[in-house]
């Protein structure tokens, strides 16, 4: 189906939540049609007859508001189209001549009563309205709220130029009223679903154009101005728009727009406002890009841009093995798929603008809400490694700030890490969209891993002095998640490569790796004995090593000598375990001229992890010593304390 | 005509684009998942066509998966210059056609043309080298290969895959010179693809129909047409 009949769909079925805000009022609310979302900045409350009580400043948090609007109204740049209901000073207020000196600053007071009257003289029209209406009439807005001390005159009695009101001027303020009548709760017009309703039926009774719209497929009312607004308050780009005044896009058998597509009017609305409720709910933005899943019936997805960690509703355990991590998995998966139904329908769908004018999908798939979730399953259990550079809240220090702690868990990284891991985080915008885009086939529809995305952060990774500490431990992490992936696709056989070391691994460039970590071991621990803190010869040559690792080996080696002399009988074990593994090279392997395979930084990782794992220990054990120690001293004390 | 005369044929492809009317207007060309019949009937037409005959698609077959890519593209503008836009397009596409001809009963002058052998075999030839004039699959920049083929033979990616719904689609226009009536139509039609096989309505079975505008057949007579016996 359509993406614009799948968003209405989805309209159709969350009618429940139209006009509701989120808990918190940041999310904005699914809009009714034929409405729109404006910062007001003043607040004007009547009651009932249409009389002025009073008027007060928004503050910042307060502004958004829904208003009703025409077509015109909604796409008006220049001109004069006044918005239904509420809008700026020069249209609603009838004294605003008097106050400010602008050519034309009737017409627009005039165009919008009498928009209003026919609203109001309609047998669509509510009280509220009508007492908005009755109270515009008297001509003595901008004189209230001046003697409310809203807005600022000047010694001319105009009003004072260069006074902010919101991010614009105090006569370019925008107003919104509240009716306050005996016995009824909400007194916020913007708020009220009757008034929604009341204009939505009047403003749908005035439509006059018939035709077939291209999505229902039914003969109803079209529309030719579509919303923009669709990635953000502020986004003039737009989904539908007719073009061919400038570009070849149809002209040939047709004359004009209306003959190329038709859609109606409740169509667009409908389709525009949940598509923007959906972006601004669980849309996953980069820049220019929105990318978005959802279900037609409003059904909770699992946040598939993110990594998996964020799959999980509960902490993670302490020690995960892949195993266990493969059960977490599922039982989300479950958990998920319990919220879907057998029918449930899933999309997801991109849009990206390369100019300001035109938003473009540049993804699309339909998908069942279980193939969804396999899918995403496959991804997040293929492109795994144990990562540690998630940060995550834990408290808050003494004075109240949050504190911060590192994750360990085992999962897939996000496409933004990804993004991160290959091109660092100097790369441009569009390589960053590029690059999302890139991912988005391989975890929807399980295309393989492109492998310039893999190769690039393997060399990224294997420059260890170009990056910070933190910066490299994270993109080593991410890169070997990568190169397993891309290992486990590749034509077909399904290679697994283990998160631990695996000490039968005959592959050479595997082994070459685990040669330049233990390298790197036996310089760290010679350094450390010492008290010195400098980079090792092996992070130093390991780009020269991924490229010729017979000669550069030979390097390292010779400057490995003099620690091994200082280390003596300590260095033992490593330097079997360095015979140990050299021995399992053949001659020729070893002596070839090839460069290594990326393959080389999942060998040189796990011997490391290996070395990482046993210096914890020994440390914890020292710790336990200690604690031993100190225990028995006081037990020695204690017969004197008492 | 005597028999059902039908051709079945092969097309595929690195891209296509059945453009979506409803982005197309604006600039932002998006494909539909499946081809049209009016872009499949025009492959067939570049295979081999005569005002003499209509060519009916009876069904198409979809052999992979439906992949997209999006490109950003610099069209041209008539004030001159580019402007930038983004495009989806299918990319590695494979269809199976199934189609049949039809005399053009609008067209009696050609009567004597009618000759259900001749056509047949020049169009099953036609086929087998590849079409007379060049191929593409919905948009110009997309182009297409065509080979004979047995209509659903080999595996496809959609073999046991179910009902995929569609929506309402474009279908195709009814040209004045196929209809007799003088006037441009537009065809919707809702589509429905079961595991991998799209079956075509015929254009008259069509019931969501808006006219577009007035349009006169196209004239053949003897000032551009010419028969074999002349030549």
């Amino acid at each position: 189906m359509g993406w614009i009949h799948k968003l209405y769909d989805t309209y159709e079925n969350c009618q429940a939540e139209v006009g509701m805000a989120g808990p918190d009022g940041q999310v904005m609310p699914l809009l009714p049609i034929g409405h729109s979302t404006q910062n007001a900045q003043i607040e004007v409350i009547l009651n009932g007859e249409g009389n002025f009580r009073s008027a007060k400043v928004l503050d910042k948090e307060e502004t958004v508001t829904i208003i009703p609007v025409t077509e015109d109204s909604a796409t008006r740049s220049s001109g004069i189209a006044p918005h239904p209901l509420c809008d700026k000073l020069q249209y609603v207020a009838g004294d605003y001549i008097d106050y400010v000196t602008k050519k034309n600053g009737r017409e627009f007071f005039t165009k919008y009563m009498e928009q209003l009257e026919d609203w109001c003289g309609s047998v669509y029209s509510h009280p509220k309205v009508r007492a908005v209406f009755n109270y515009l009439k008297k001509e003595s807005l901008i004189g209230d709220l001046i003697s409310q001390k809203i807005l600022v005159c000047d010694d001319k009695g105009l009003l004072a130029k260069g006074v902010k009101m919101g991010a614009g001027e105090q006569s370019d303020a925008f107003i919104r009223f509240r009716v306050e009548t005996e016995g009824e709760e909400e007194s916020a017009v913007w708020l009220d679903p009757q008034v929604y309703e009341s204009y939505i039926n009047y403003y749908l009774s005035r439509q006059k154009e018939i035709d077939l719209c291209y999505v229902r497929g039914q003969t109803i009312p079209c529309s030719d101005k579509h919303p923009a607004k669709v990635r953000n308050t502020g986004d003039k780009s737009k989904l539908i728009s007719a073009n061919d005044t400038v570009g070849f896009t149809f002209r040939g058998r047709f004359n004009d727009k209306s003959q190329a597509v038709r859609v109606g009017y409740e169509t667009t609305q409908k389709g525009h406002n949940a598509l923007r409720w959906l972006i601004d709910r669980q849309g996953y933005k980069n820049g220019d890009q929105a990318i978005v899943a959802w279900g037609t019936k409003n059904q909770f997805l699992p946040p598939f841009l993110n990594d998996t960690e964020d799959f999980f509703p509960e902490e993670p355990p302490s020690v995960a093995t892949e195993k266990e991590f493969a059960q977490r998995l599922n039982k989300a998966i479950v958990g998920y798929g319990c919220e879907l139904d057998t029918k449930a329908e899933i999309v997801i769908m991109g849009l990206d603008a390369a100019t300001v004018g035109r938003l473009a999908i540049t993804y699309y798939r339909e998908l069942d809400g279980w193939d969804f979730l396999n899918r995403i399953k496959a991804w997040h259990s293929s492109c795994i490694w144990k990562h540690s550079y998630k940060k995550v809240p834990d408290g808050f220090n003494e004075k109240g700030k949050p504190n911060f702690k590192y994750l360990t868990f085992i999962g897939a990284p996000s496409p933004r890490e990804i993004t991160w891991a290959a091109y660092g985080d100097k790369a441009s915008d569009k390589l960053k969209k590029a690059t999302v885009e890139r991912l988005l086939p391989c975890i929807i529809d399980g295309a393989r891993l492109p492998y310039d995305l893999v190769s690039s952060a393997v060399n990224l990774v294997s420059n260890p002095l170009g990056l910070e500490n933190w910066e490299w431990e994270k993109a080593l992490t991410i890169t070997c998640a990568l190169i397993r992936k891309y290992r486990y696709d590749k034509s077909g056989k399904k290679e697994v490569w283990e998160m631990s070391l695996d000490e039968n691994q005959k592959d050479r460039s595997y082994l070459f790796g685990r040669l330049l970590a233990i390298a790197q071991q036996i310089e760290e621990y010679a350094l450390y004995t010492t008290g010195e803190k400098r980079v090792t010869n092996a992070e130093r040559l390991m780009h020269q090593f991924k490229i010729h690792p017979y000669k550069t080996w030979g390097i390292i080696i010779d400057k490995l000598r003099p620690y091994l002399d200082r280390l003596g009988s300590k260095a033992a074990f490593l330097t079997e375990l360095l015979t140990q593994v050299n021995a399992m090279l053949p001659f020729e392997e070893f002596t070839s001229r090839d460069k290594l395979q990326d393959s080389y930084i999942l060998g040189y990782y796990c011997q490391r992890e290996v070395f990482m794992e046993e210096r914890k220990q020994r440390r914890e054990e020292k710790q336990k010593k200690k604690l031993a120690n100190v225990t028995e001293r006081e037990n020695e004390h204690e017969p004197i304390d008492k | 005509m005597e028999r059902e005369n039908r051709v079945e044929f092969k097309v595929n492809g690195r891209y296509a684009l059945f453009s979506d009317p409803i982005n197309r207007v604006g600039g932002e060309k998006i494909s539909y998942q499946v081809p049209t019949y009016q872009a499949l009937k025009g492959i067939l037409e570049s295979v081999y066509w005569k005002p003499t005959l209509i060519w009916i698609i009876d069904e198409v077959r979809v052999m992979n998966l439906i992949k997209t890519q999006s490109q950003g593209i610099r069209p041209v503008n008539y004030s001159g210059g580019n402007t930038l836009s983004i495009y989806t397009y299918l990319t590695n596409v494979e269809y199976q056609v199934r189609a049949h001809f039809e005399w053009n009963l609008h067209r009696p002058n050609l009567e004597q043309d009618r000759n259900e052998n001749k056509h047949y075999i020049i169009a099953n030839r036609m086929i087998k080298c590849g079409g007379r004039r060049d191929i593409f699959l919905g948009t110009r920049e997309c182009q297409g290969y065509v080979e004979p083929c047995r209509f659903g033979e080999g595996e496809g990616a959609y073999d046991h895959y179910g009902t995929l719904s569609f929506g309402l689609m474009f279908h195709g226009f009814d040209y004045p010179d196929e209809t007799g009536k003088g006037k441009l139509v537009v065809r919707l039609w809702k589509a429905e693809m079961k595991d991998g096989y799209l079956k075509f309505i015929r254009p008259e079975e069509c019931t969501v129909k808006r006219e577009l505008s007035a349009m006169r057949p196209k004239k053949f007579d003897e000032t551009n047409f010419s028969e074999l016996a002349e030549l």
